[in-house]
């Protein structure tokens, strides 16, 4: 199952990193949240985040995540193959 | 000066009769082993070193200067050795025991008297040093010392020196197409934000491979959010920080720890930008279409139809590539009767943010050039 193995703010790309890990098979698989520091290209104009459920997002993802996981374990057992 | 009995009586006066004791019996314990060795004699050692000097002689002094980088190799002087250490360990050779430190300065004047272009280097103890100066002109020079305060005379190496940049012919050859990768950038709707997904052949959270030279490292998935609807944007992961970078422009991901990933257009929320078309006819015959802008978010191909007063009959079909038109077909140029004022209106080419849309994939190997050359990229 996929764990969030560090996060942190990173200032320069605009980032909230989310670095999850599935110890089963060492999988890494980043989350990152745009934090809208940077402007439209074209207006300049700051897309506003106060909105926008993080959590909610981050979530979701990590259940999808788990889900696709859980199909490759079935598939393992059913067929007896091991997963490395 | 000698260890003996009268300086024993010296050190010893005014205080305990043990220390006078154990300094006898050390004496006798030193009497008895040169009477079967041979004659030691104990002098006095200072705990801190003495300043050693005088500095060592010049040191060997070779440059080469290749492919931008500048090349210094220094040979220790193998015959001088510093005081201190001859004092304590009976004499060593340089490079058995005393470290040799060198100062290195680079200038554009041989009498290194320009300060603007003066360069004093750290001084260490490494015989190799490489320095990258592509296409500068400089003149070297070297001085040396046992203890950083007594240096020898400076040396100038012979001649200015003068690396030309990184030839062709010191790369492996097809160097800069010689990398890949086998990512999918793409982008779908997820309520009112639009989500930017990396991905290998394995599907949607699947790690992808990157080719390069002989290497084939893994790069992990990535679902990166909150990316503002309807942009153009550039992937790239960045080696250092183990993070993916996502900006505007391709040149904002040129630093060198940088690997390009994909070009995404991401999904719109509403109607896609559709793209604006100029026919071009010959003797009222549409021949060609200009691509004056190829549009945005199109998750289908747009319709586009000639608008004329007089002509009719002409048709032609769009393609579109990363959410925008990469290209046309032409299958009917119409009855002849087409004016250079006729125009081409667009409709259709929706994806209202629901599923899909924007780019499909990254698409280009991990060479943003690749299928952009139409765009000057």
């Amino acid at each position: 199952m996929f764990e969030i193995k560090e996060q942190y703010i990173d200032p320069h790309a605009g980032m909230h990193v989310i670095r999850l890990h599935e110890p089963e098979t060492k999988r890494e698989h980043l989350i990152q949240i745009h934090l809208g520091l940077d402007a439209c290209p074209t207006c300049g104009h700051v897309t506003p985040r106060e909105e926008f459920d993080a959590t909610a997002h981050v979530a979701e993802t990590i259940d999808k995540l788990n889900e696709h996981h859980a199909q490759v374990r079935r598939y393992a057992e059913k067929h007896r193959v091991a997963i490395r | 000066m000698p260890l003996n009995r009268a300086r024993i009586e010296s050190a010893a006066h005014g205080h305990p009769l043990a220390l006078r004791q154990t300094l006898i019996a050390i004496s006798d314990e030193i009497d008895g082993i040169n009477q079967h060795v041979g004659r030691i004699t104990a002098t006095k050692v200072d705990t801190v070193a003495q300043s050693i000097n005088p500095p060592p002689s010049a040191a060997g002094f070779a440059i080469t200067a290749q492919d931008g980088r500048v090349r210094v190799t220094l040979t220790n002087p193998q015959n001088r050795v510093a005081a201190t250490q001859k004092l304590v360990q009976g004499g060593p050779s340089n490079i058995a025991g005393a470290a040799i430190y060198h100062e290195l300065s680079s200038c554009e004047s041989v009498a290194f008297d320009d300060a603007s272009t003066l360069t004093v280097y750290p001084a260490s103890t490494a015989t190799t040093q490489e320095f990258t100066a592509p296409n500068t002109a400089l003149y070297w020079r070297l001085r040396s010392s046992f203890d950083q305060n007594a240096w020898n005379g400076y040396q100038v190496f012979g001649g200015v020196v003068k690396p030309r940049a990184l030839s062709s012919a010191s790369s492996v050859p097809n160097l800069s197409l010689n990398q890949s990768n086998f990512a999918t950038v793409d982008s779908v709707a997820a309520g009112a934000t639009p989500i930017v997904r990396v991905y290998g052949t394995g599907g949607v959270g699947a790690a992808y491979t990157r080719s390069v030279g002989m290497q084939s490292p893994q790069r992990p998935g990535a679902t990166l959010l909150n990316i503002p609807y309807g942009a153009n944007k550039f992937v790239a992961y960045d080696t250092e920080q183990r993070i993916y970078q996502v900006k505007d422009q391709l040149p904002q991901t040129f630093s060198d720890p940088w690997e390009p990933v994909g070009f995404v257009s991401v999904v719109f929320s509403g109607a896609p930008t559709l793209p604006v078309l100029k026919p071009i006819f010959t003797s009222g015959f549409l021949v060609g279409i200009q691509r004056i802008s190829d549009g945005n978010g199109l998750s289908t191909p747009p319709l586009g139809v000639v608008v004329s007063g007089v002509g009719h009959n002409a048709a032609f079909v769009l393609f579109i590539t990363n959410g925008q038109v990469s290209g046309y077909q032409i299958n009917n140029g119409g009855d002849g009767n087409y004016v250079n004022t006729d125009t081409i209106s667009v409709s259709g080419g929706i994806s209202a943010g629901v599923g899909g849309g924007g780019g499909v994939s990254g698409g280009n190997g991990g060479r943003f050039y690749s299928n952009r050359q139409n765009q000057g990229l």
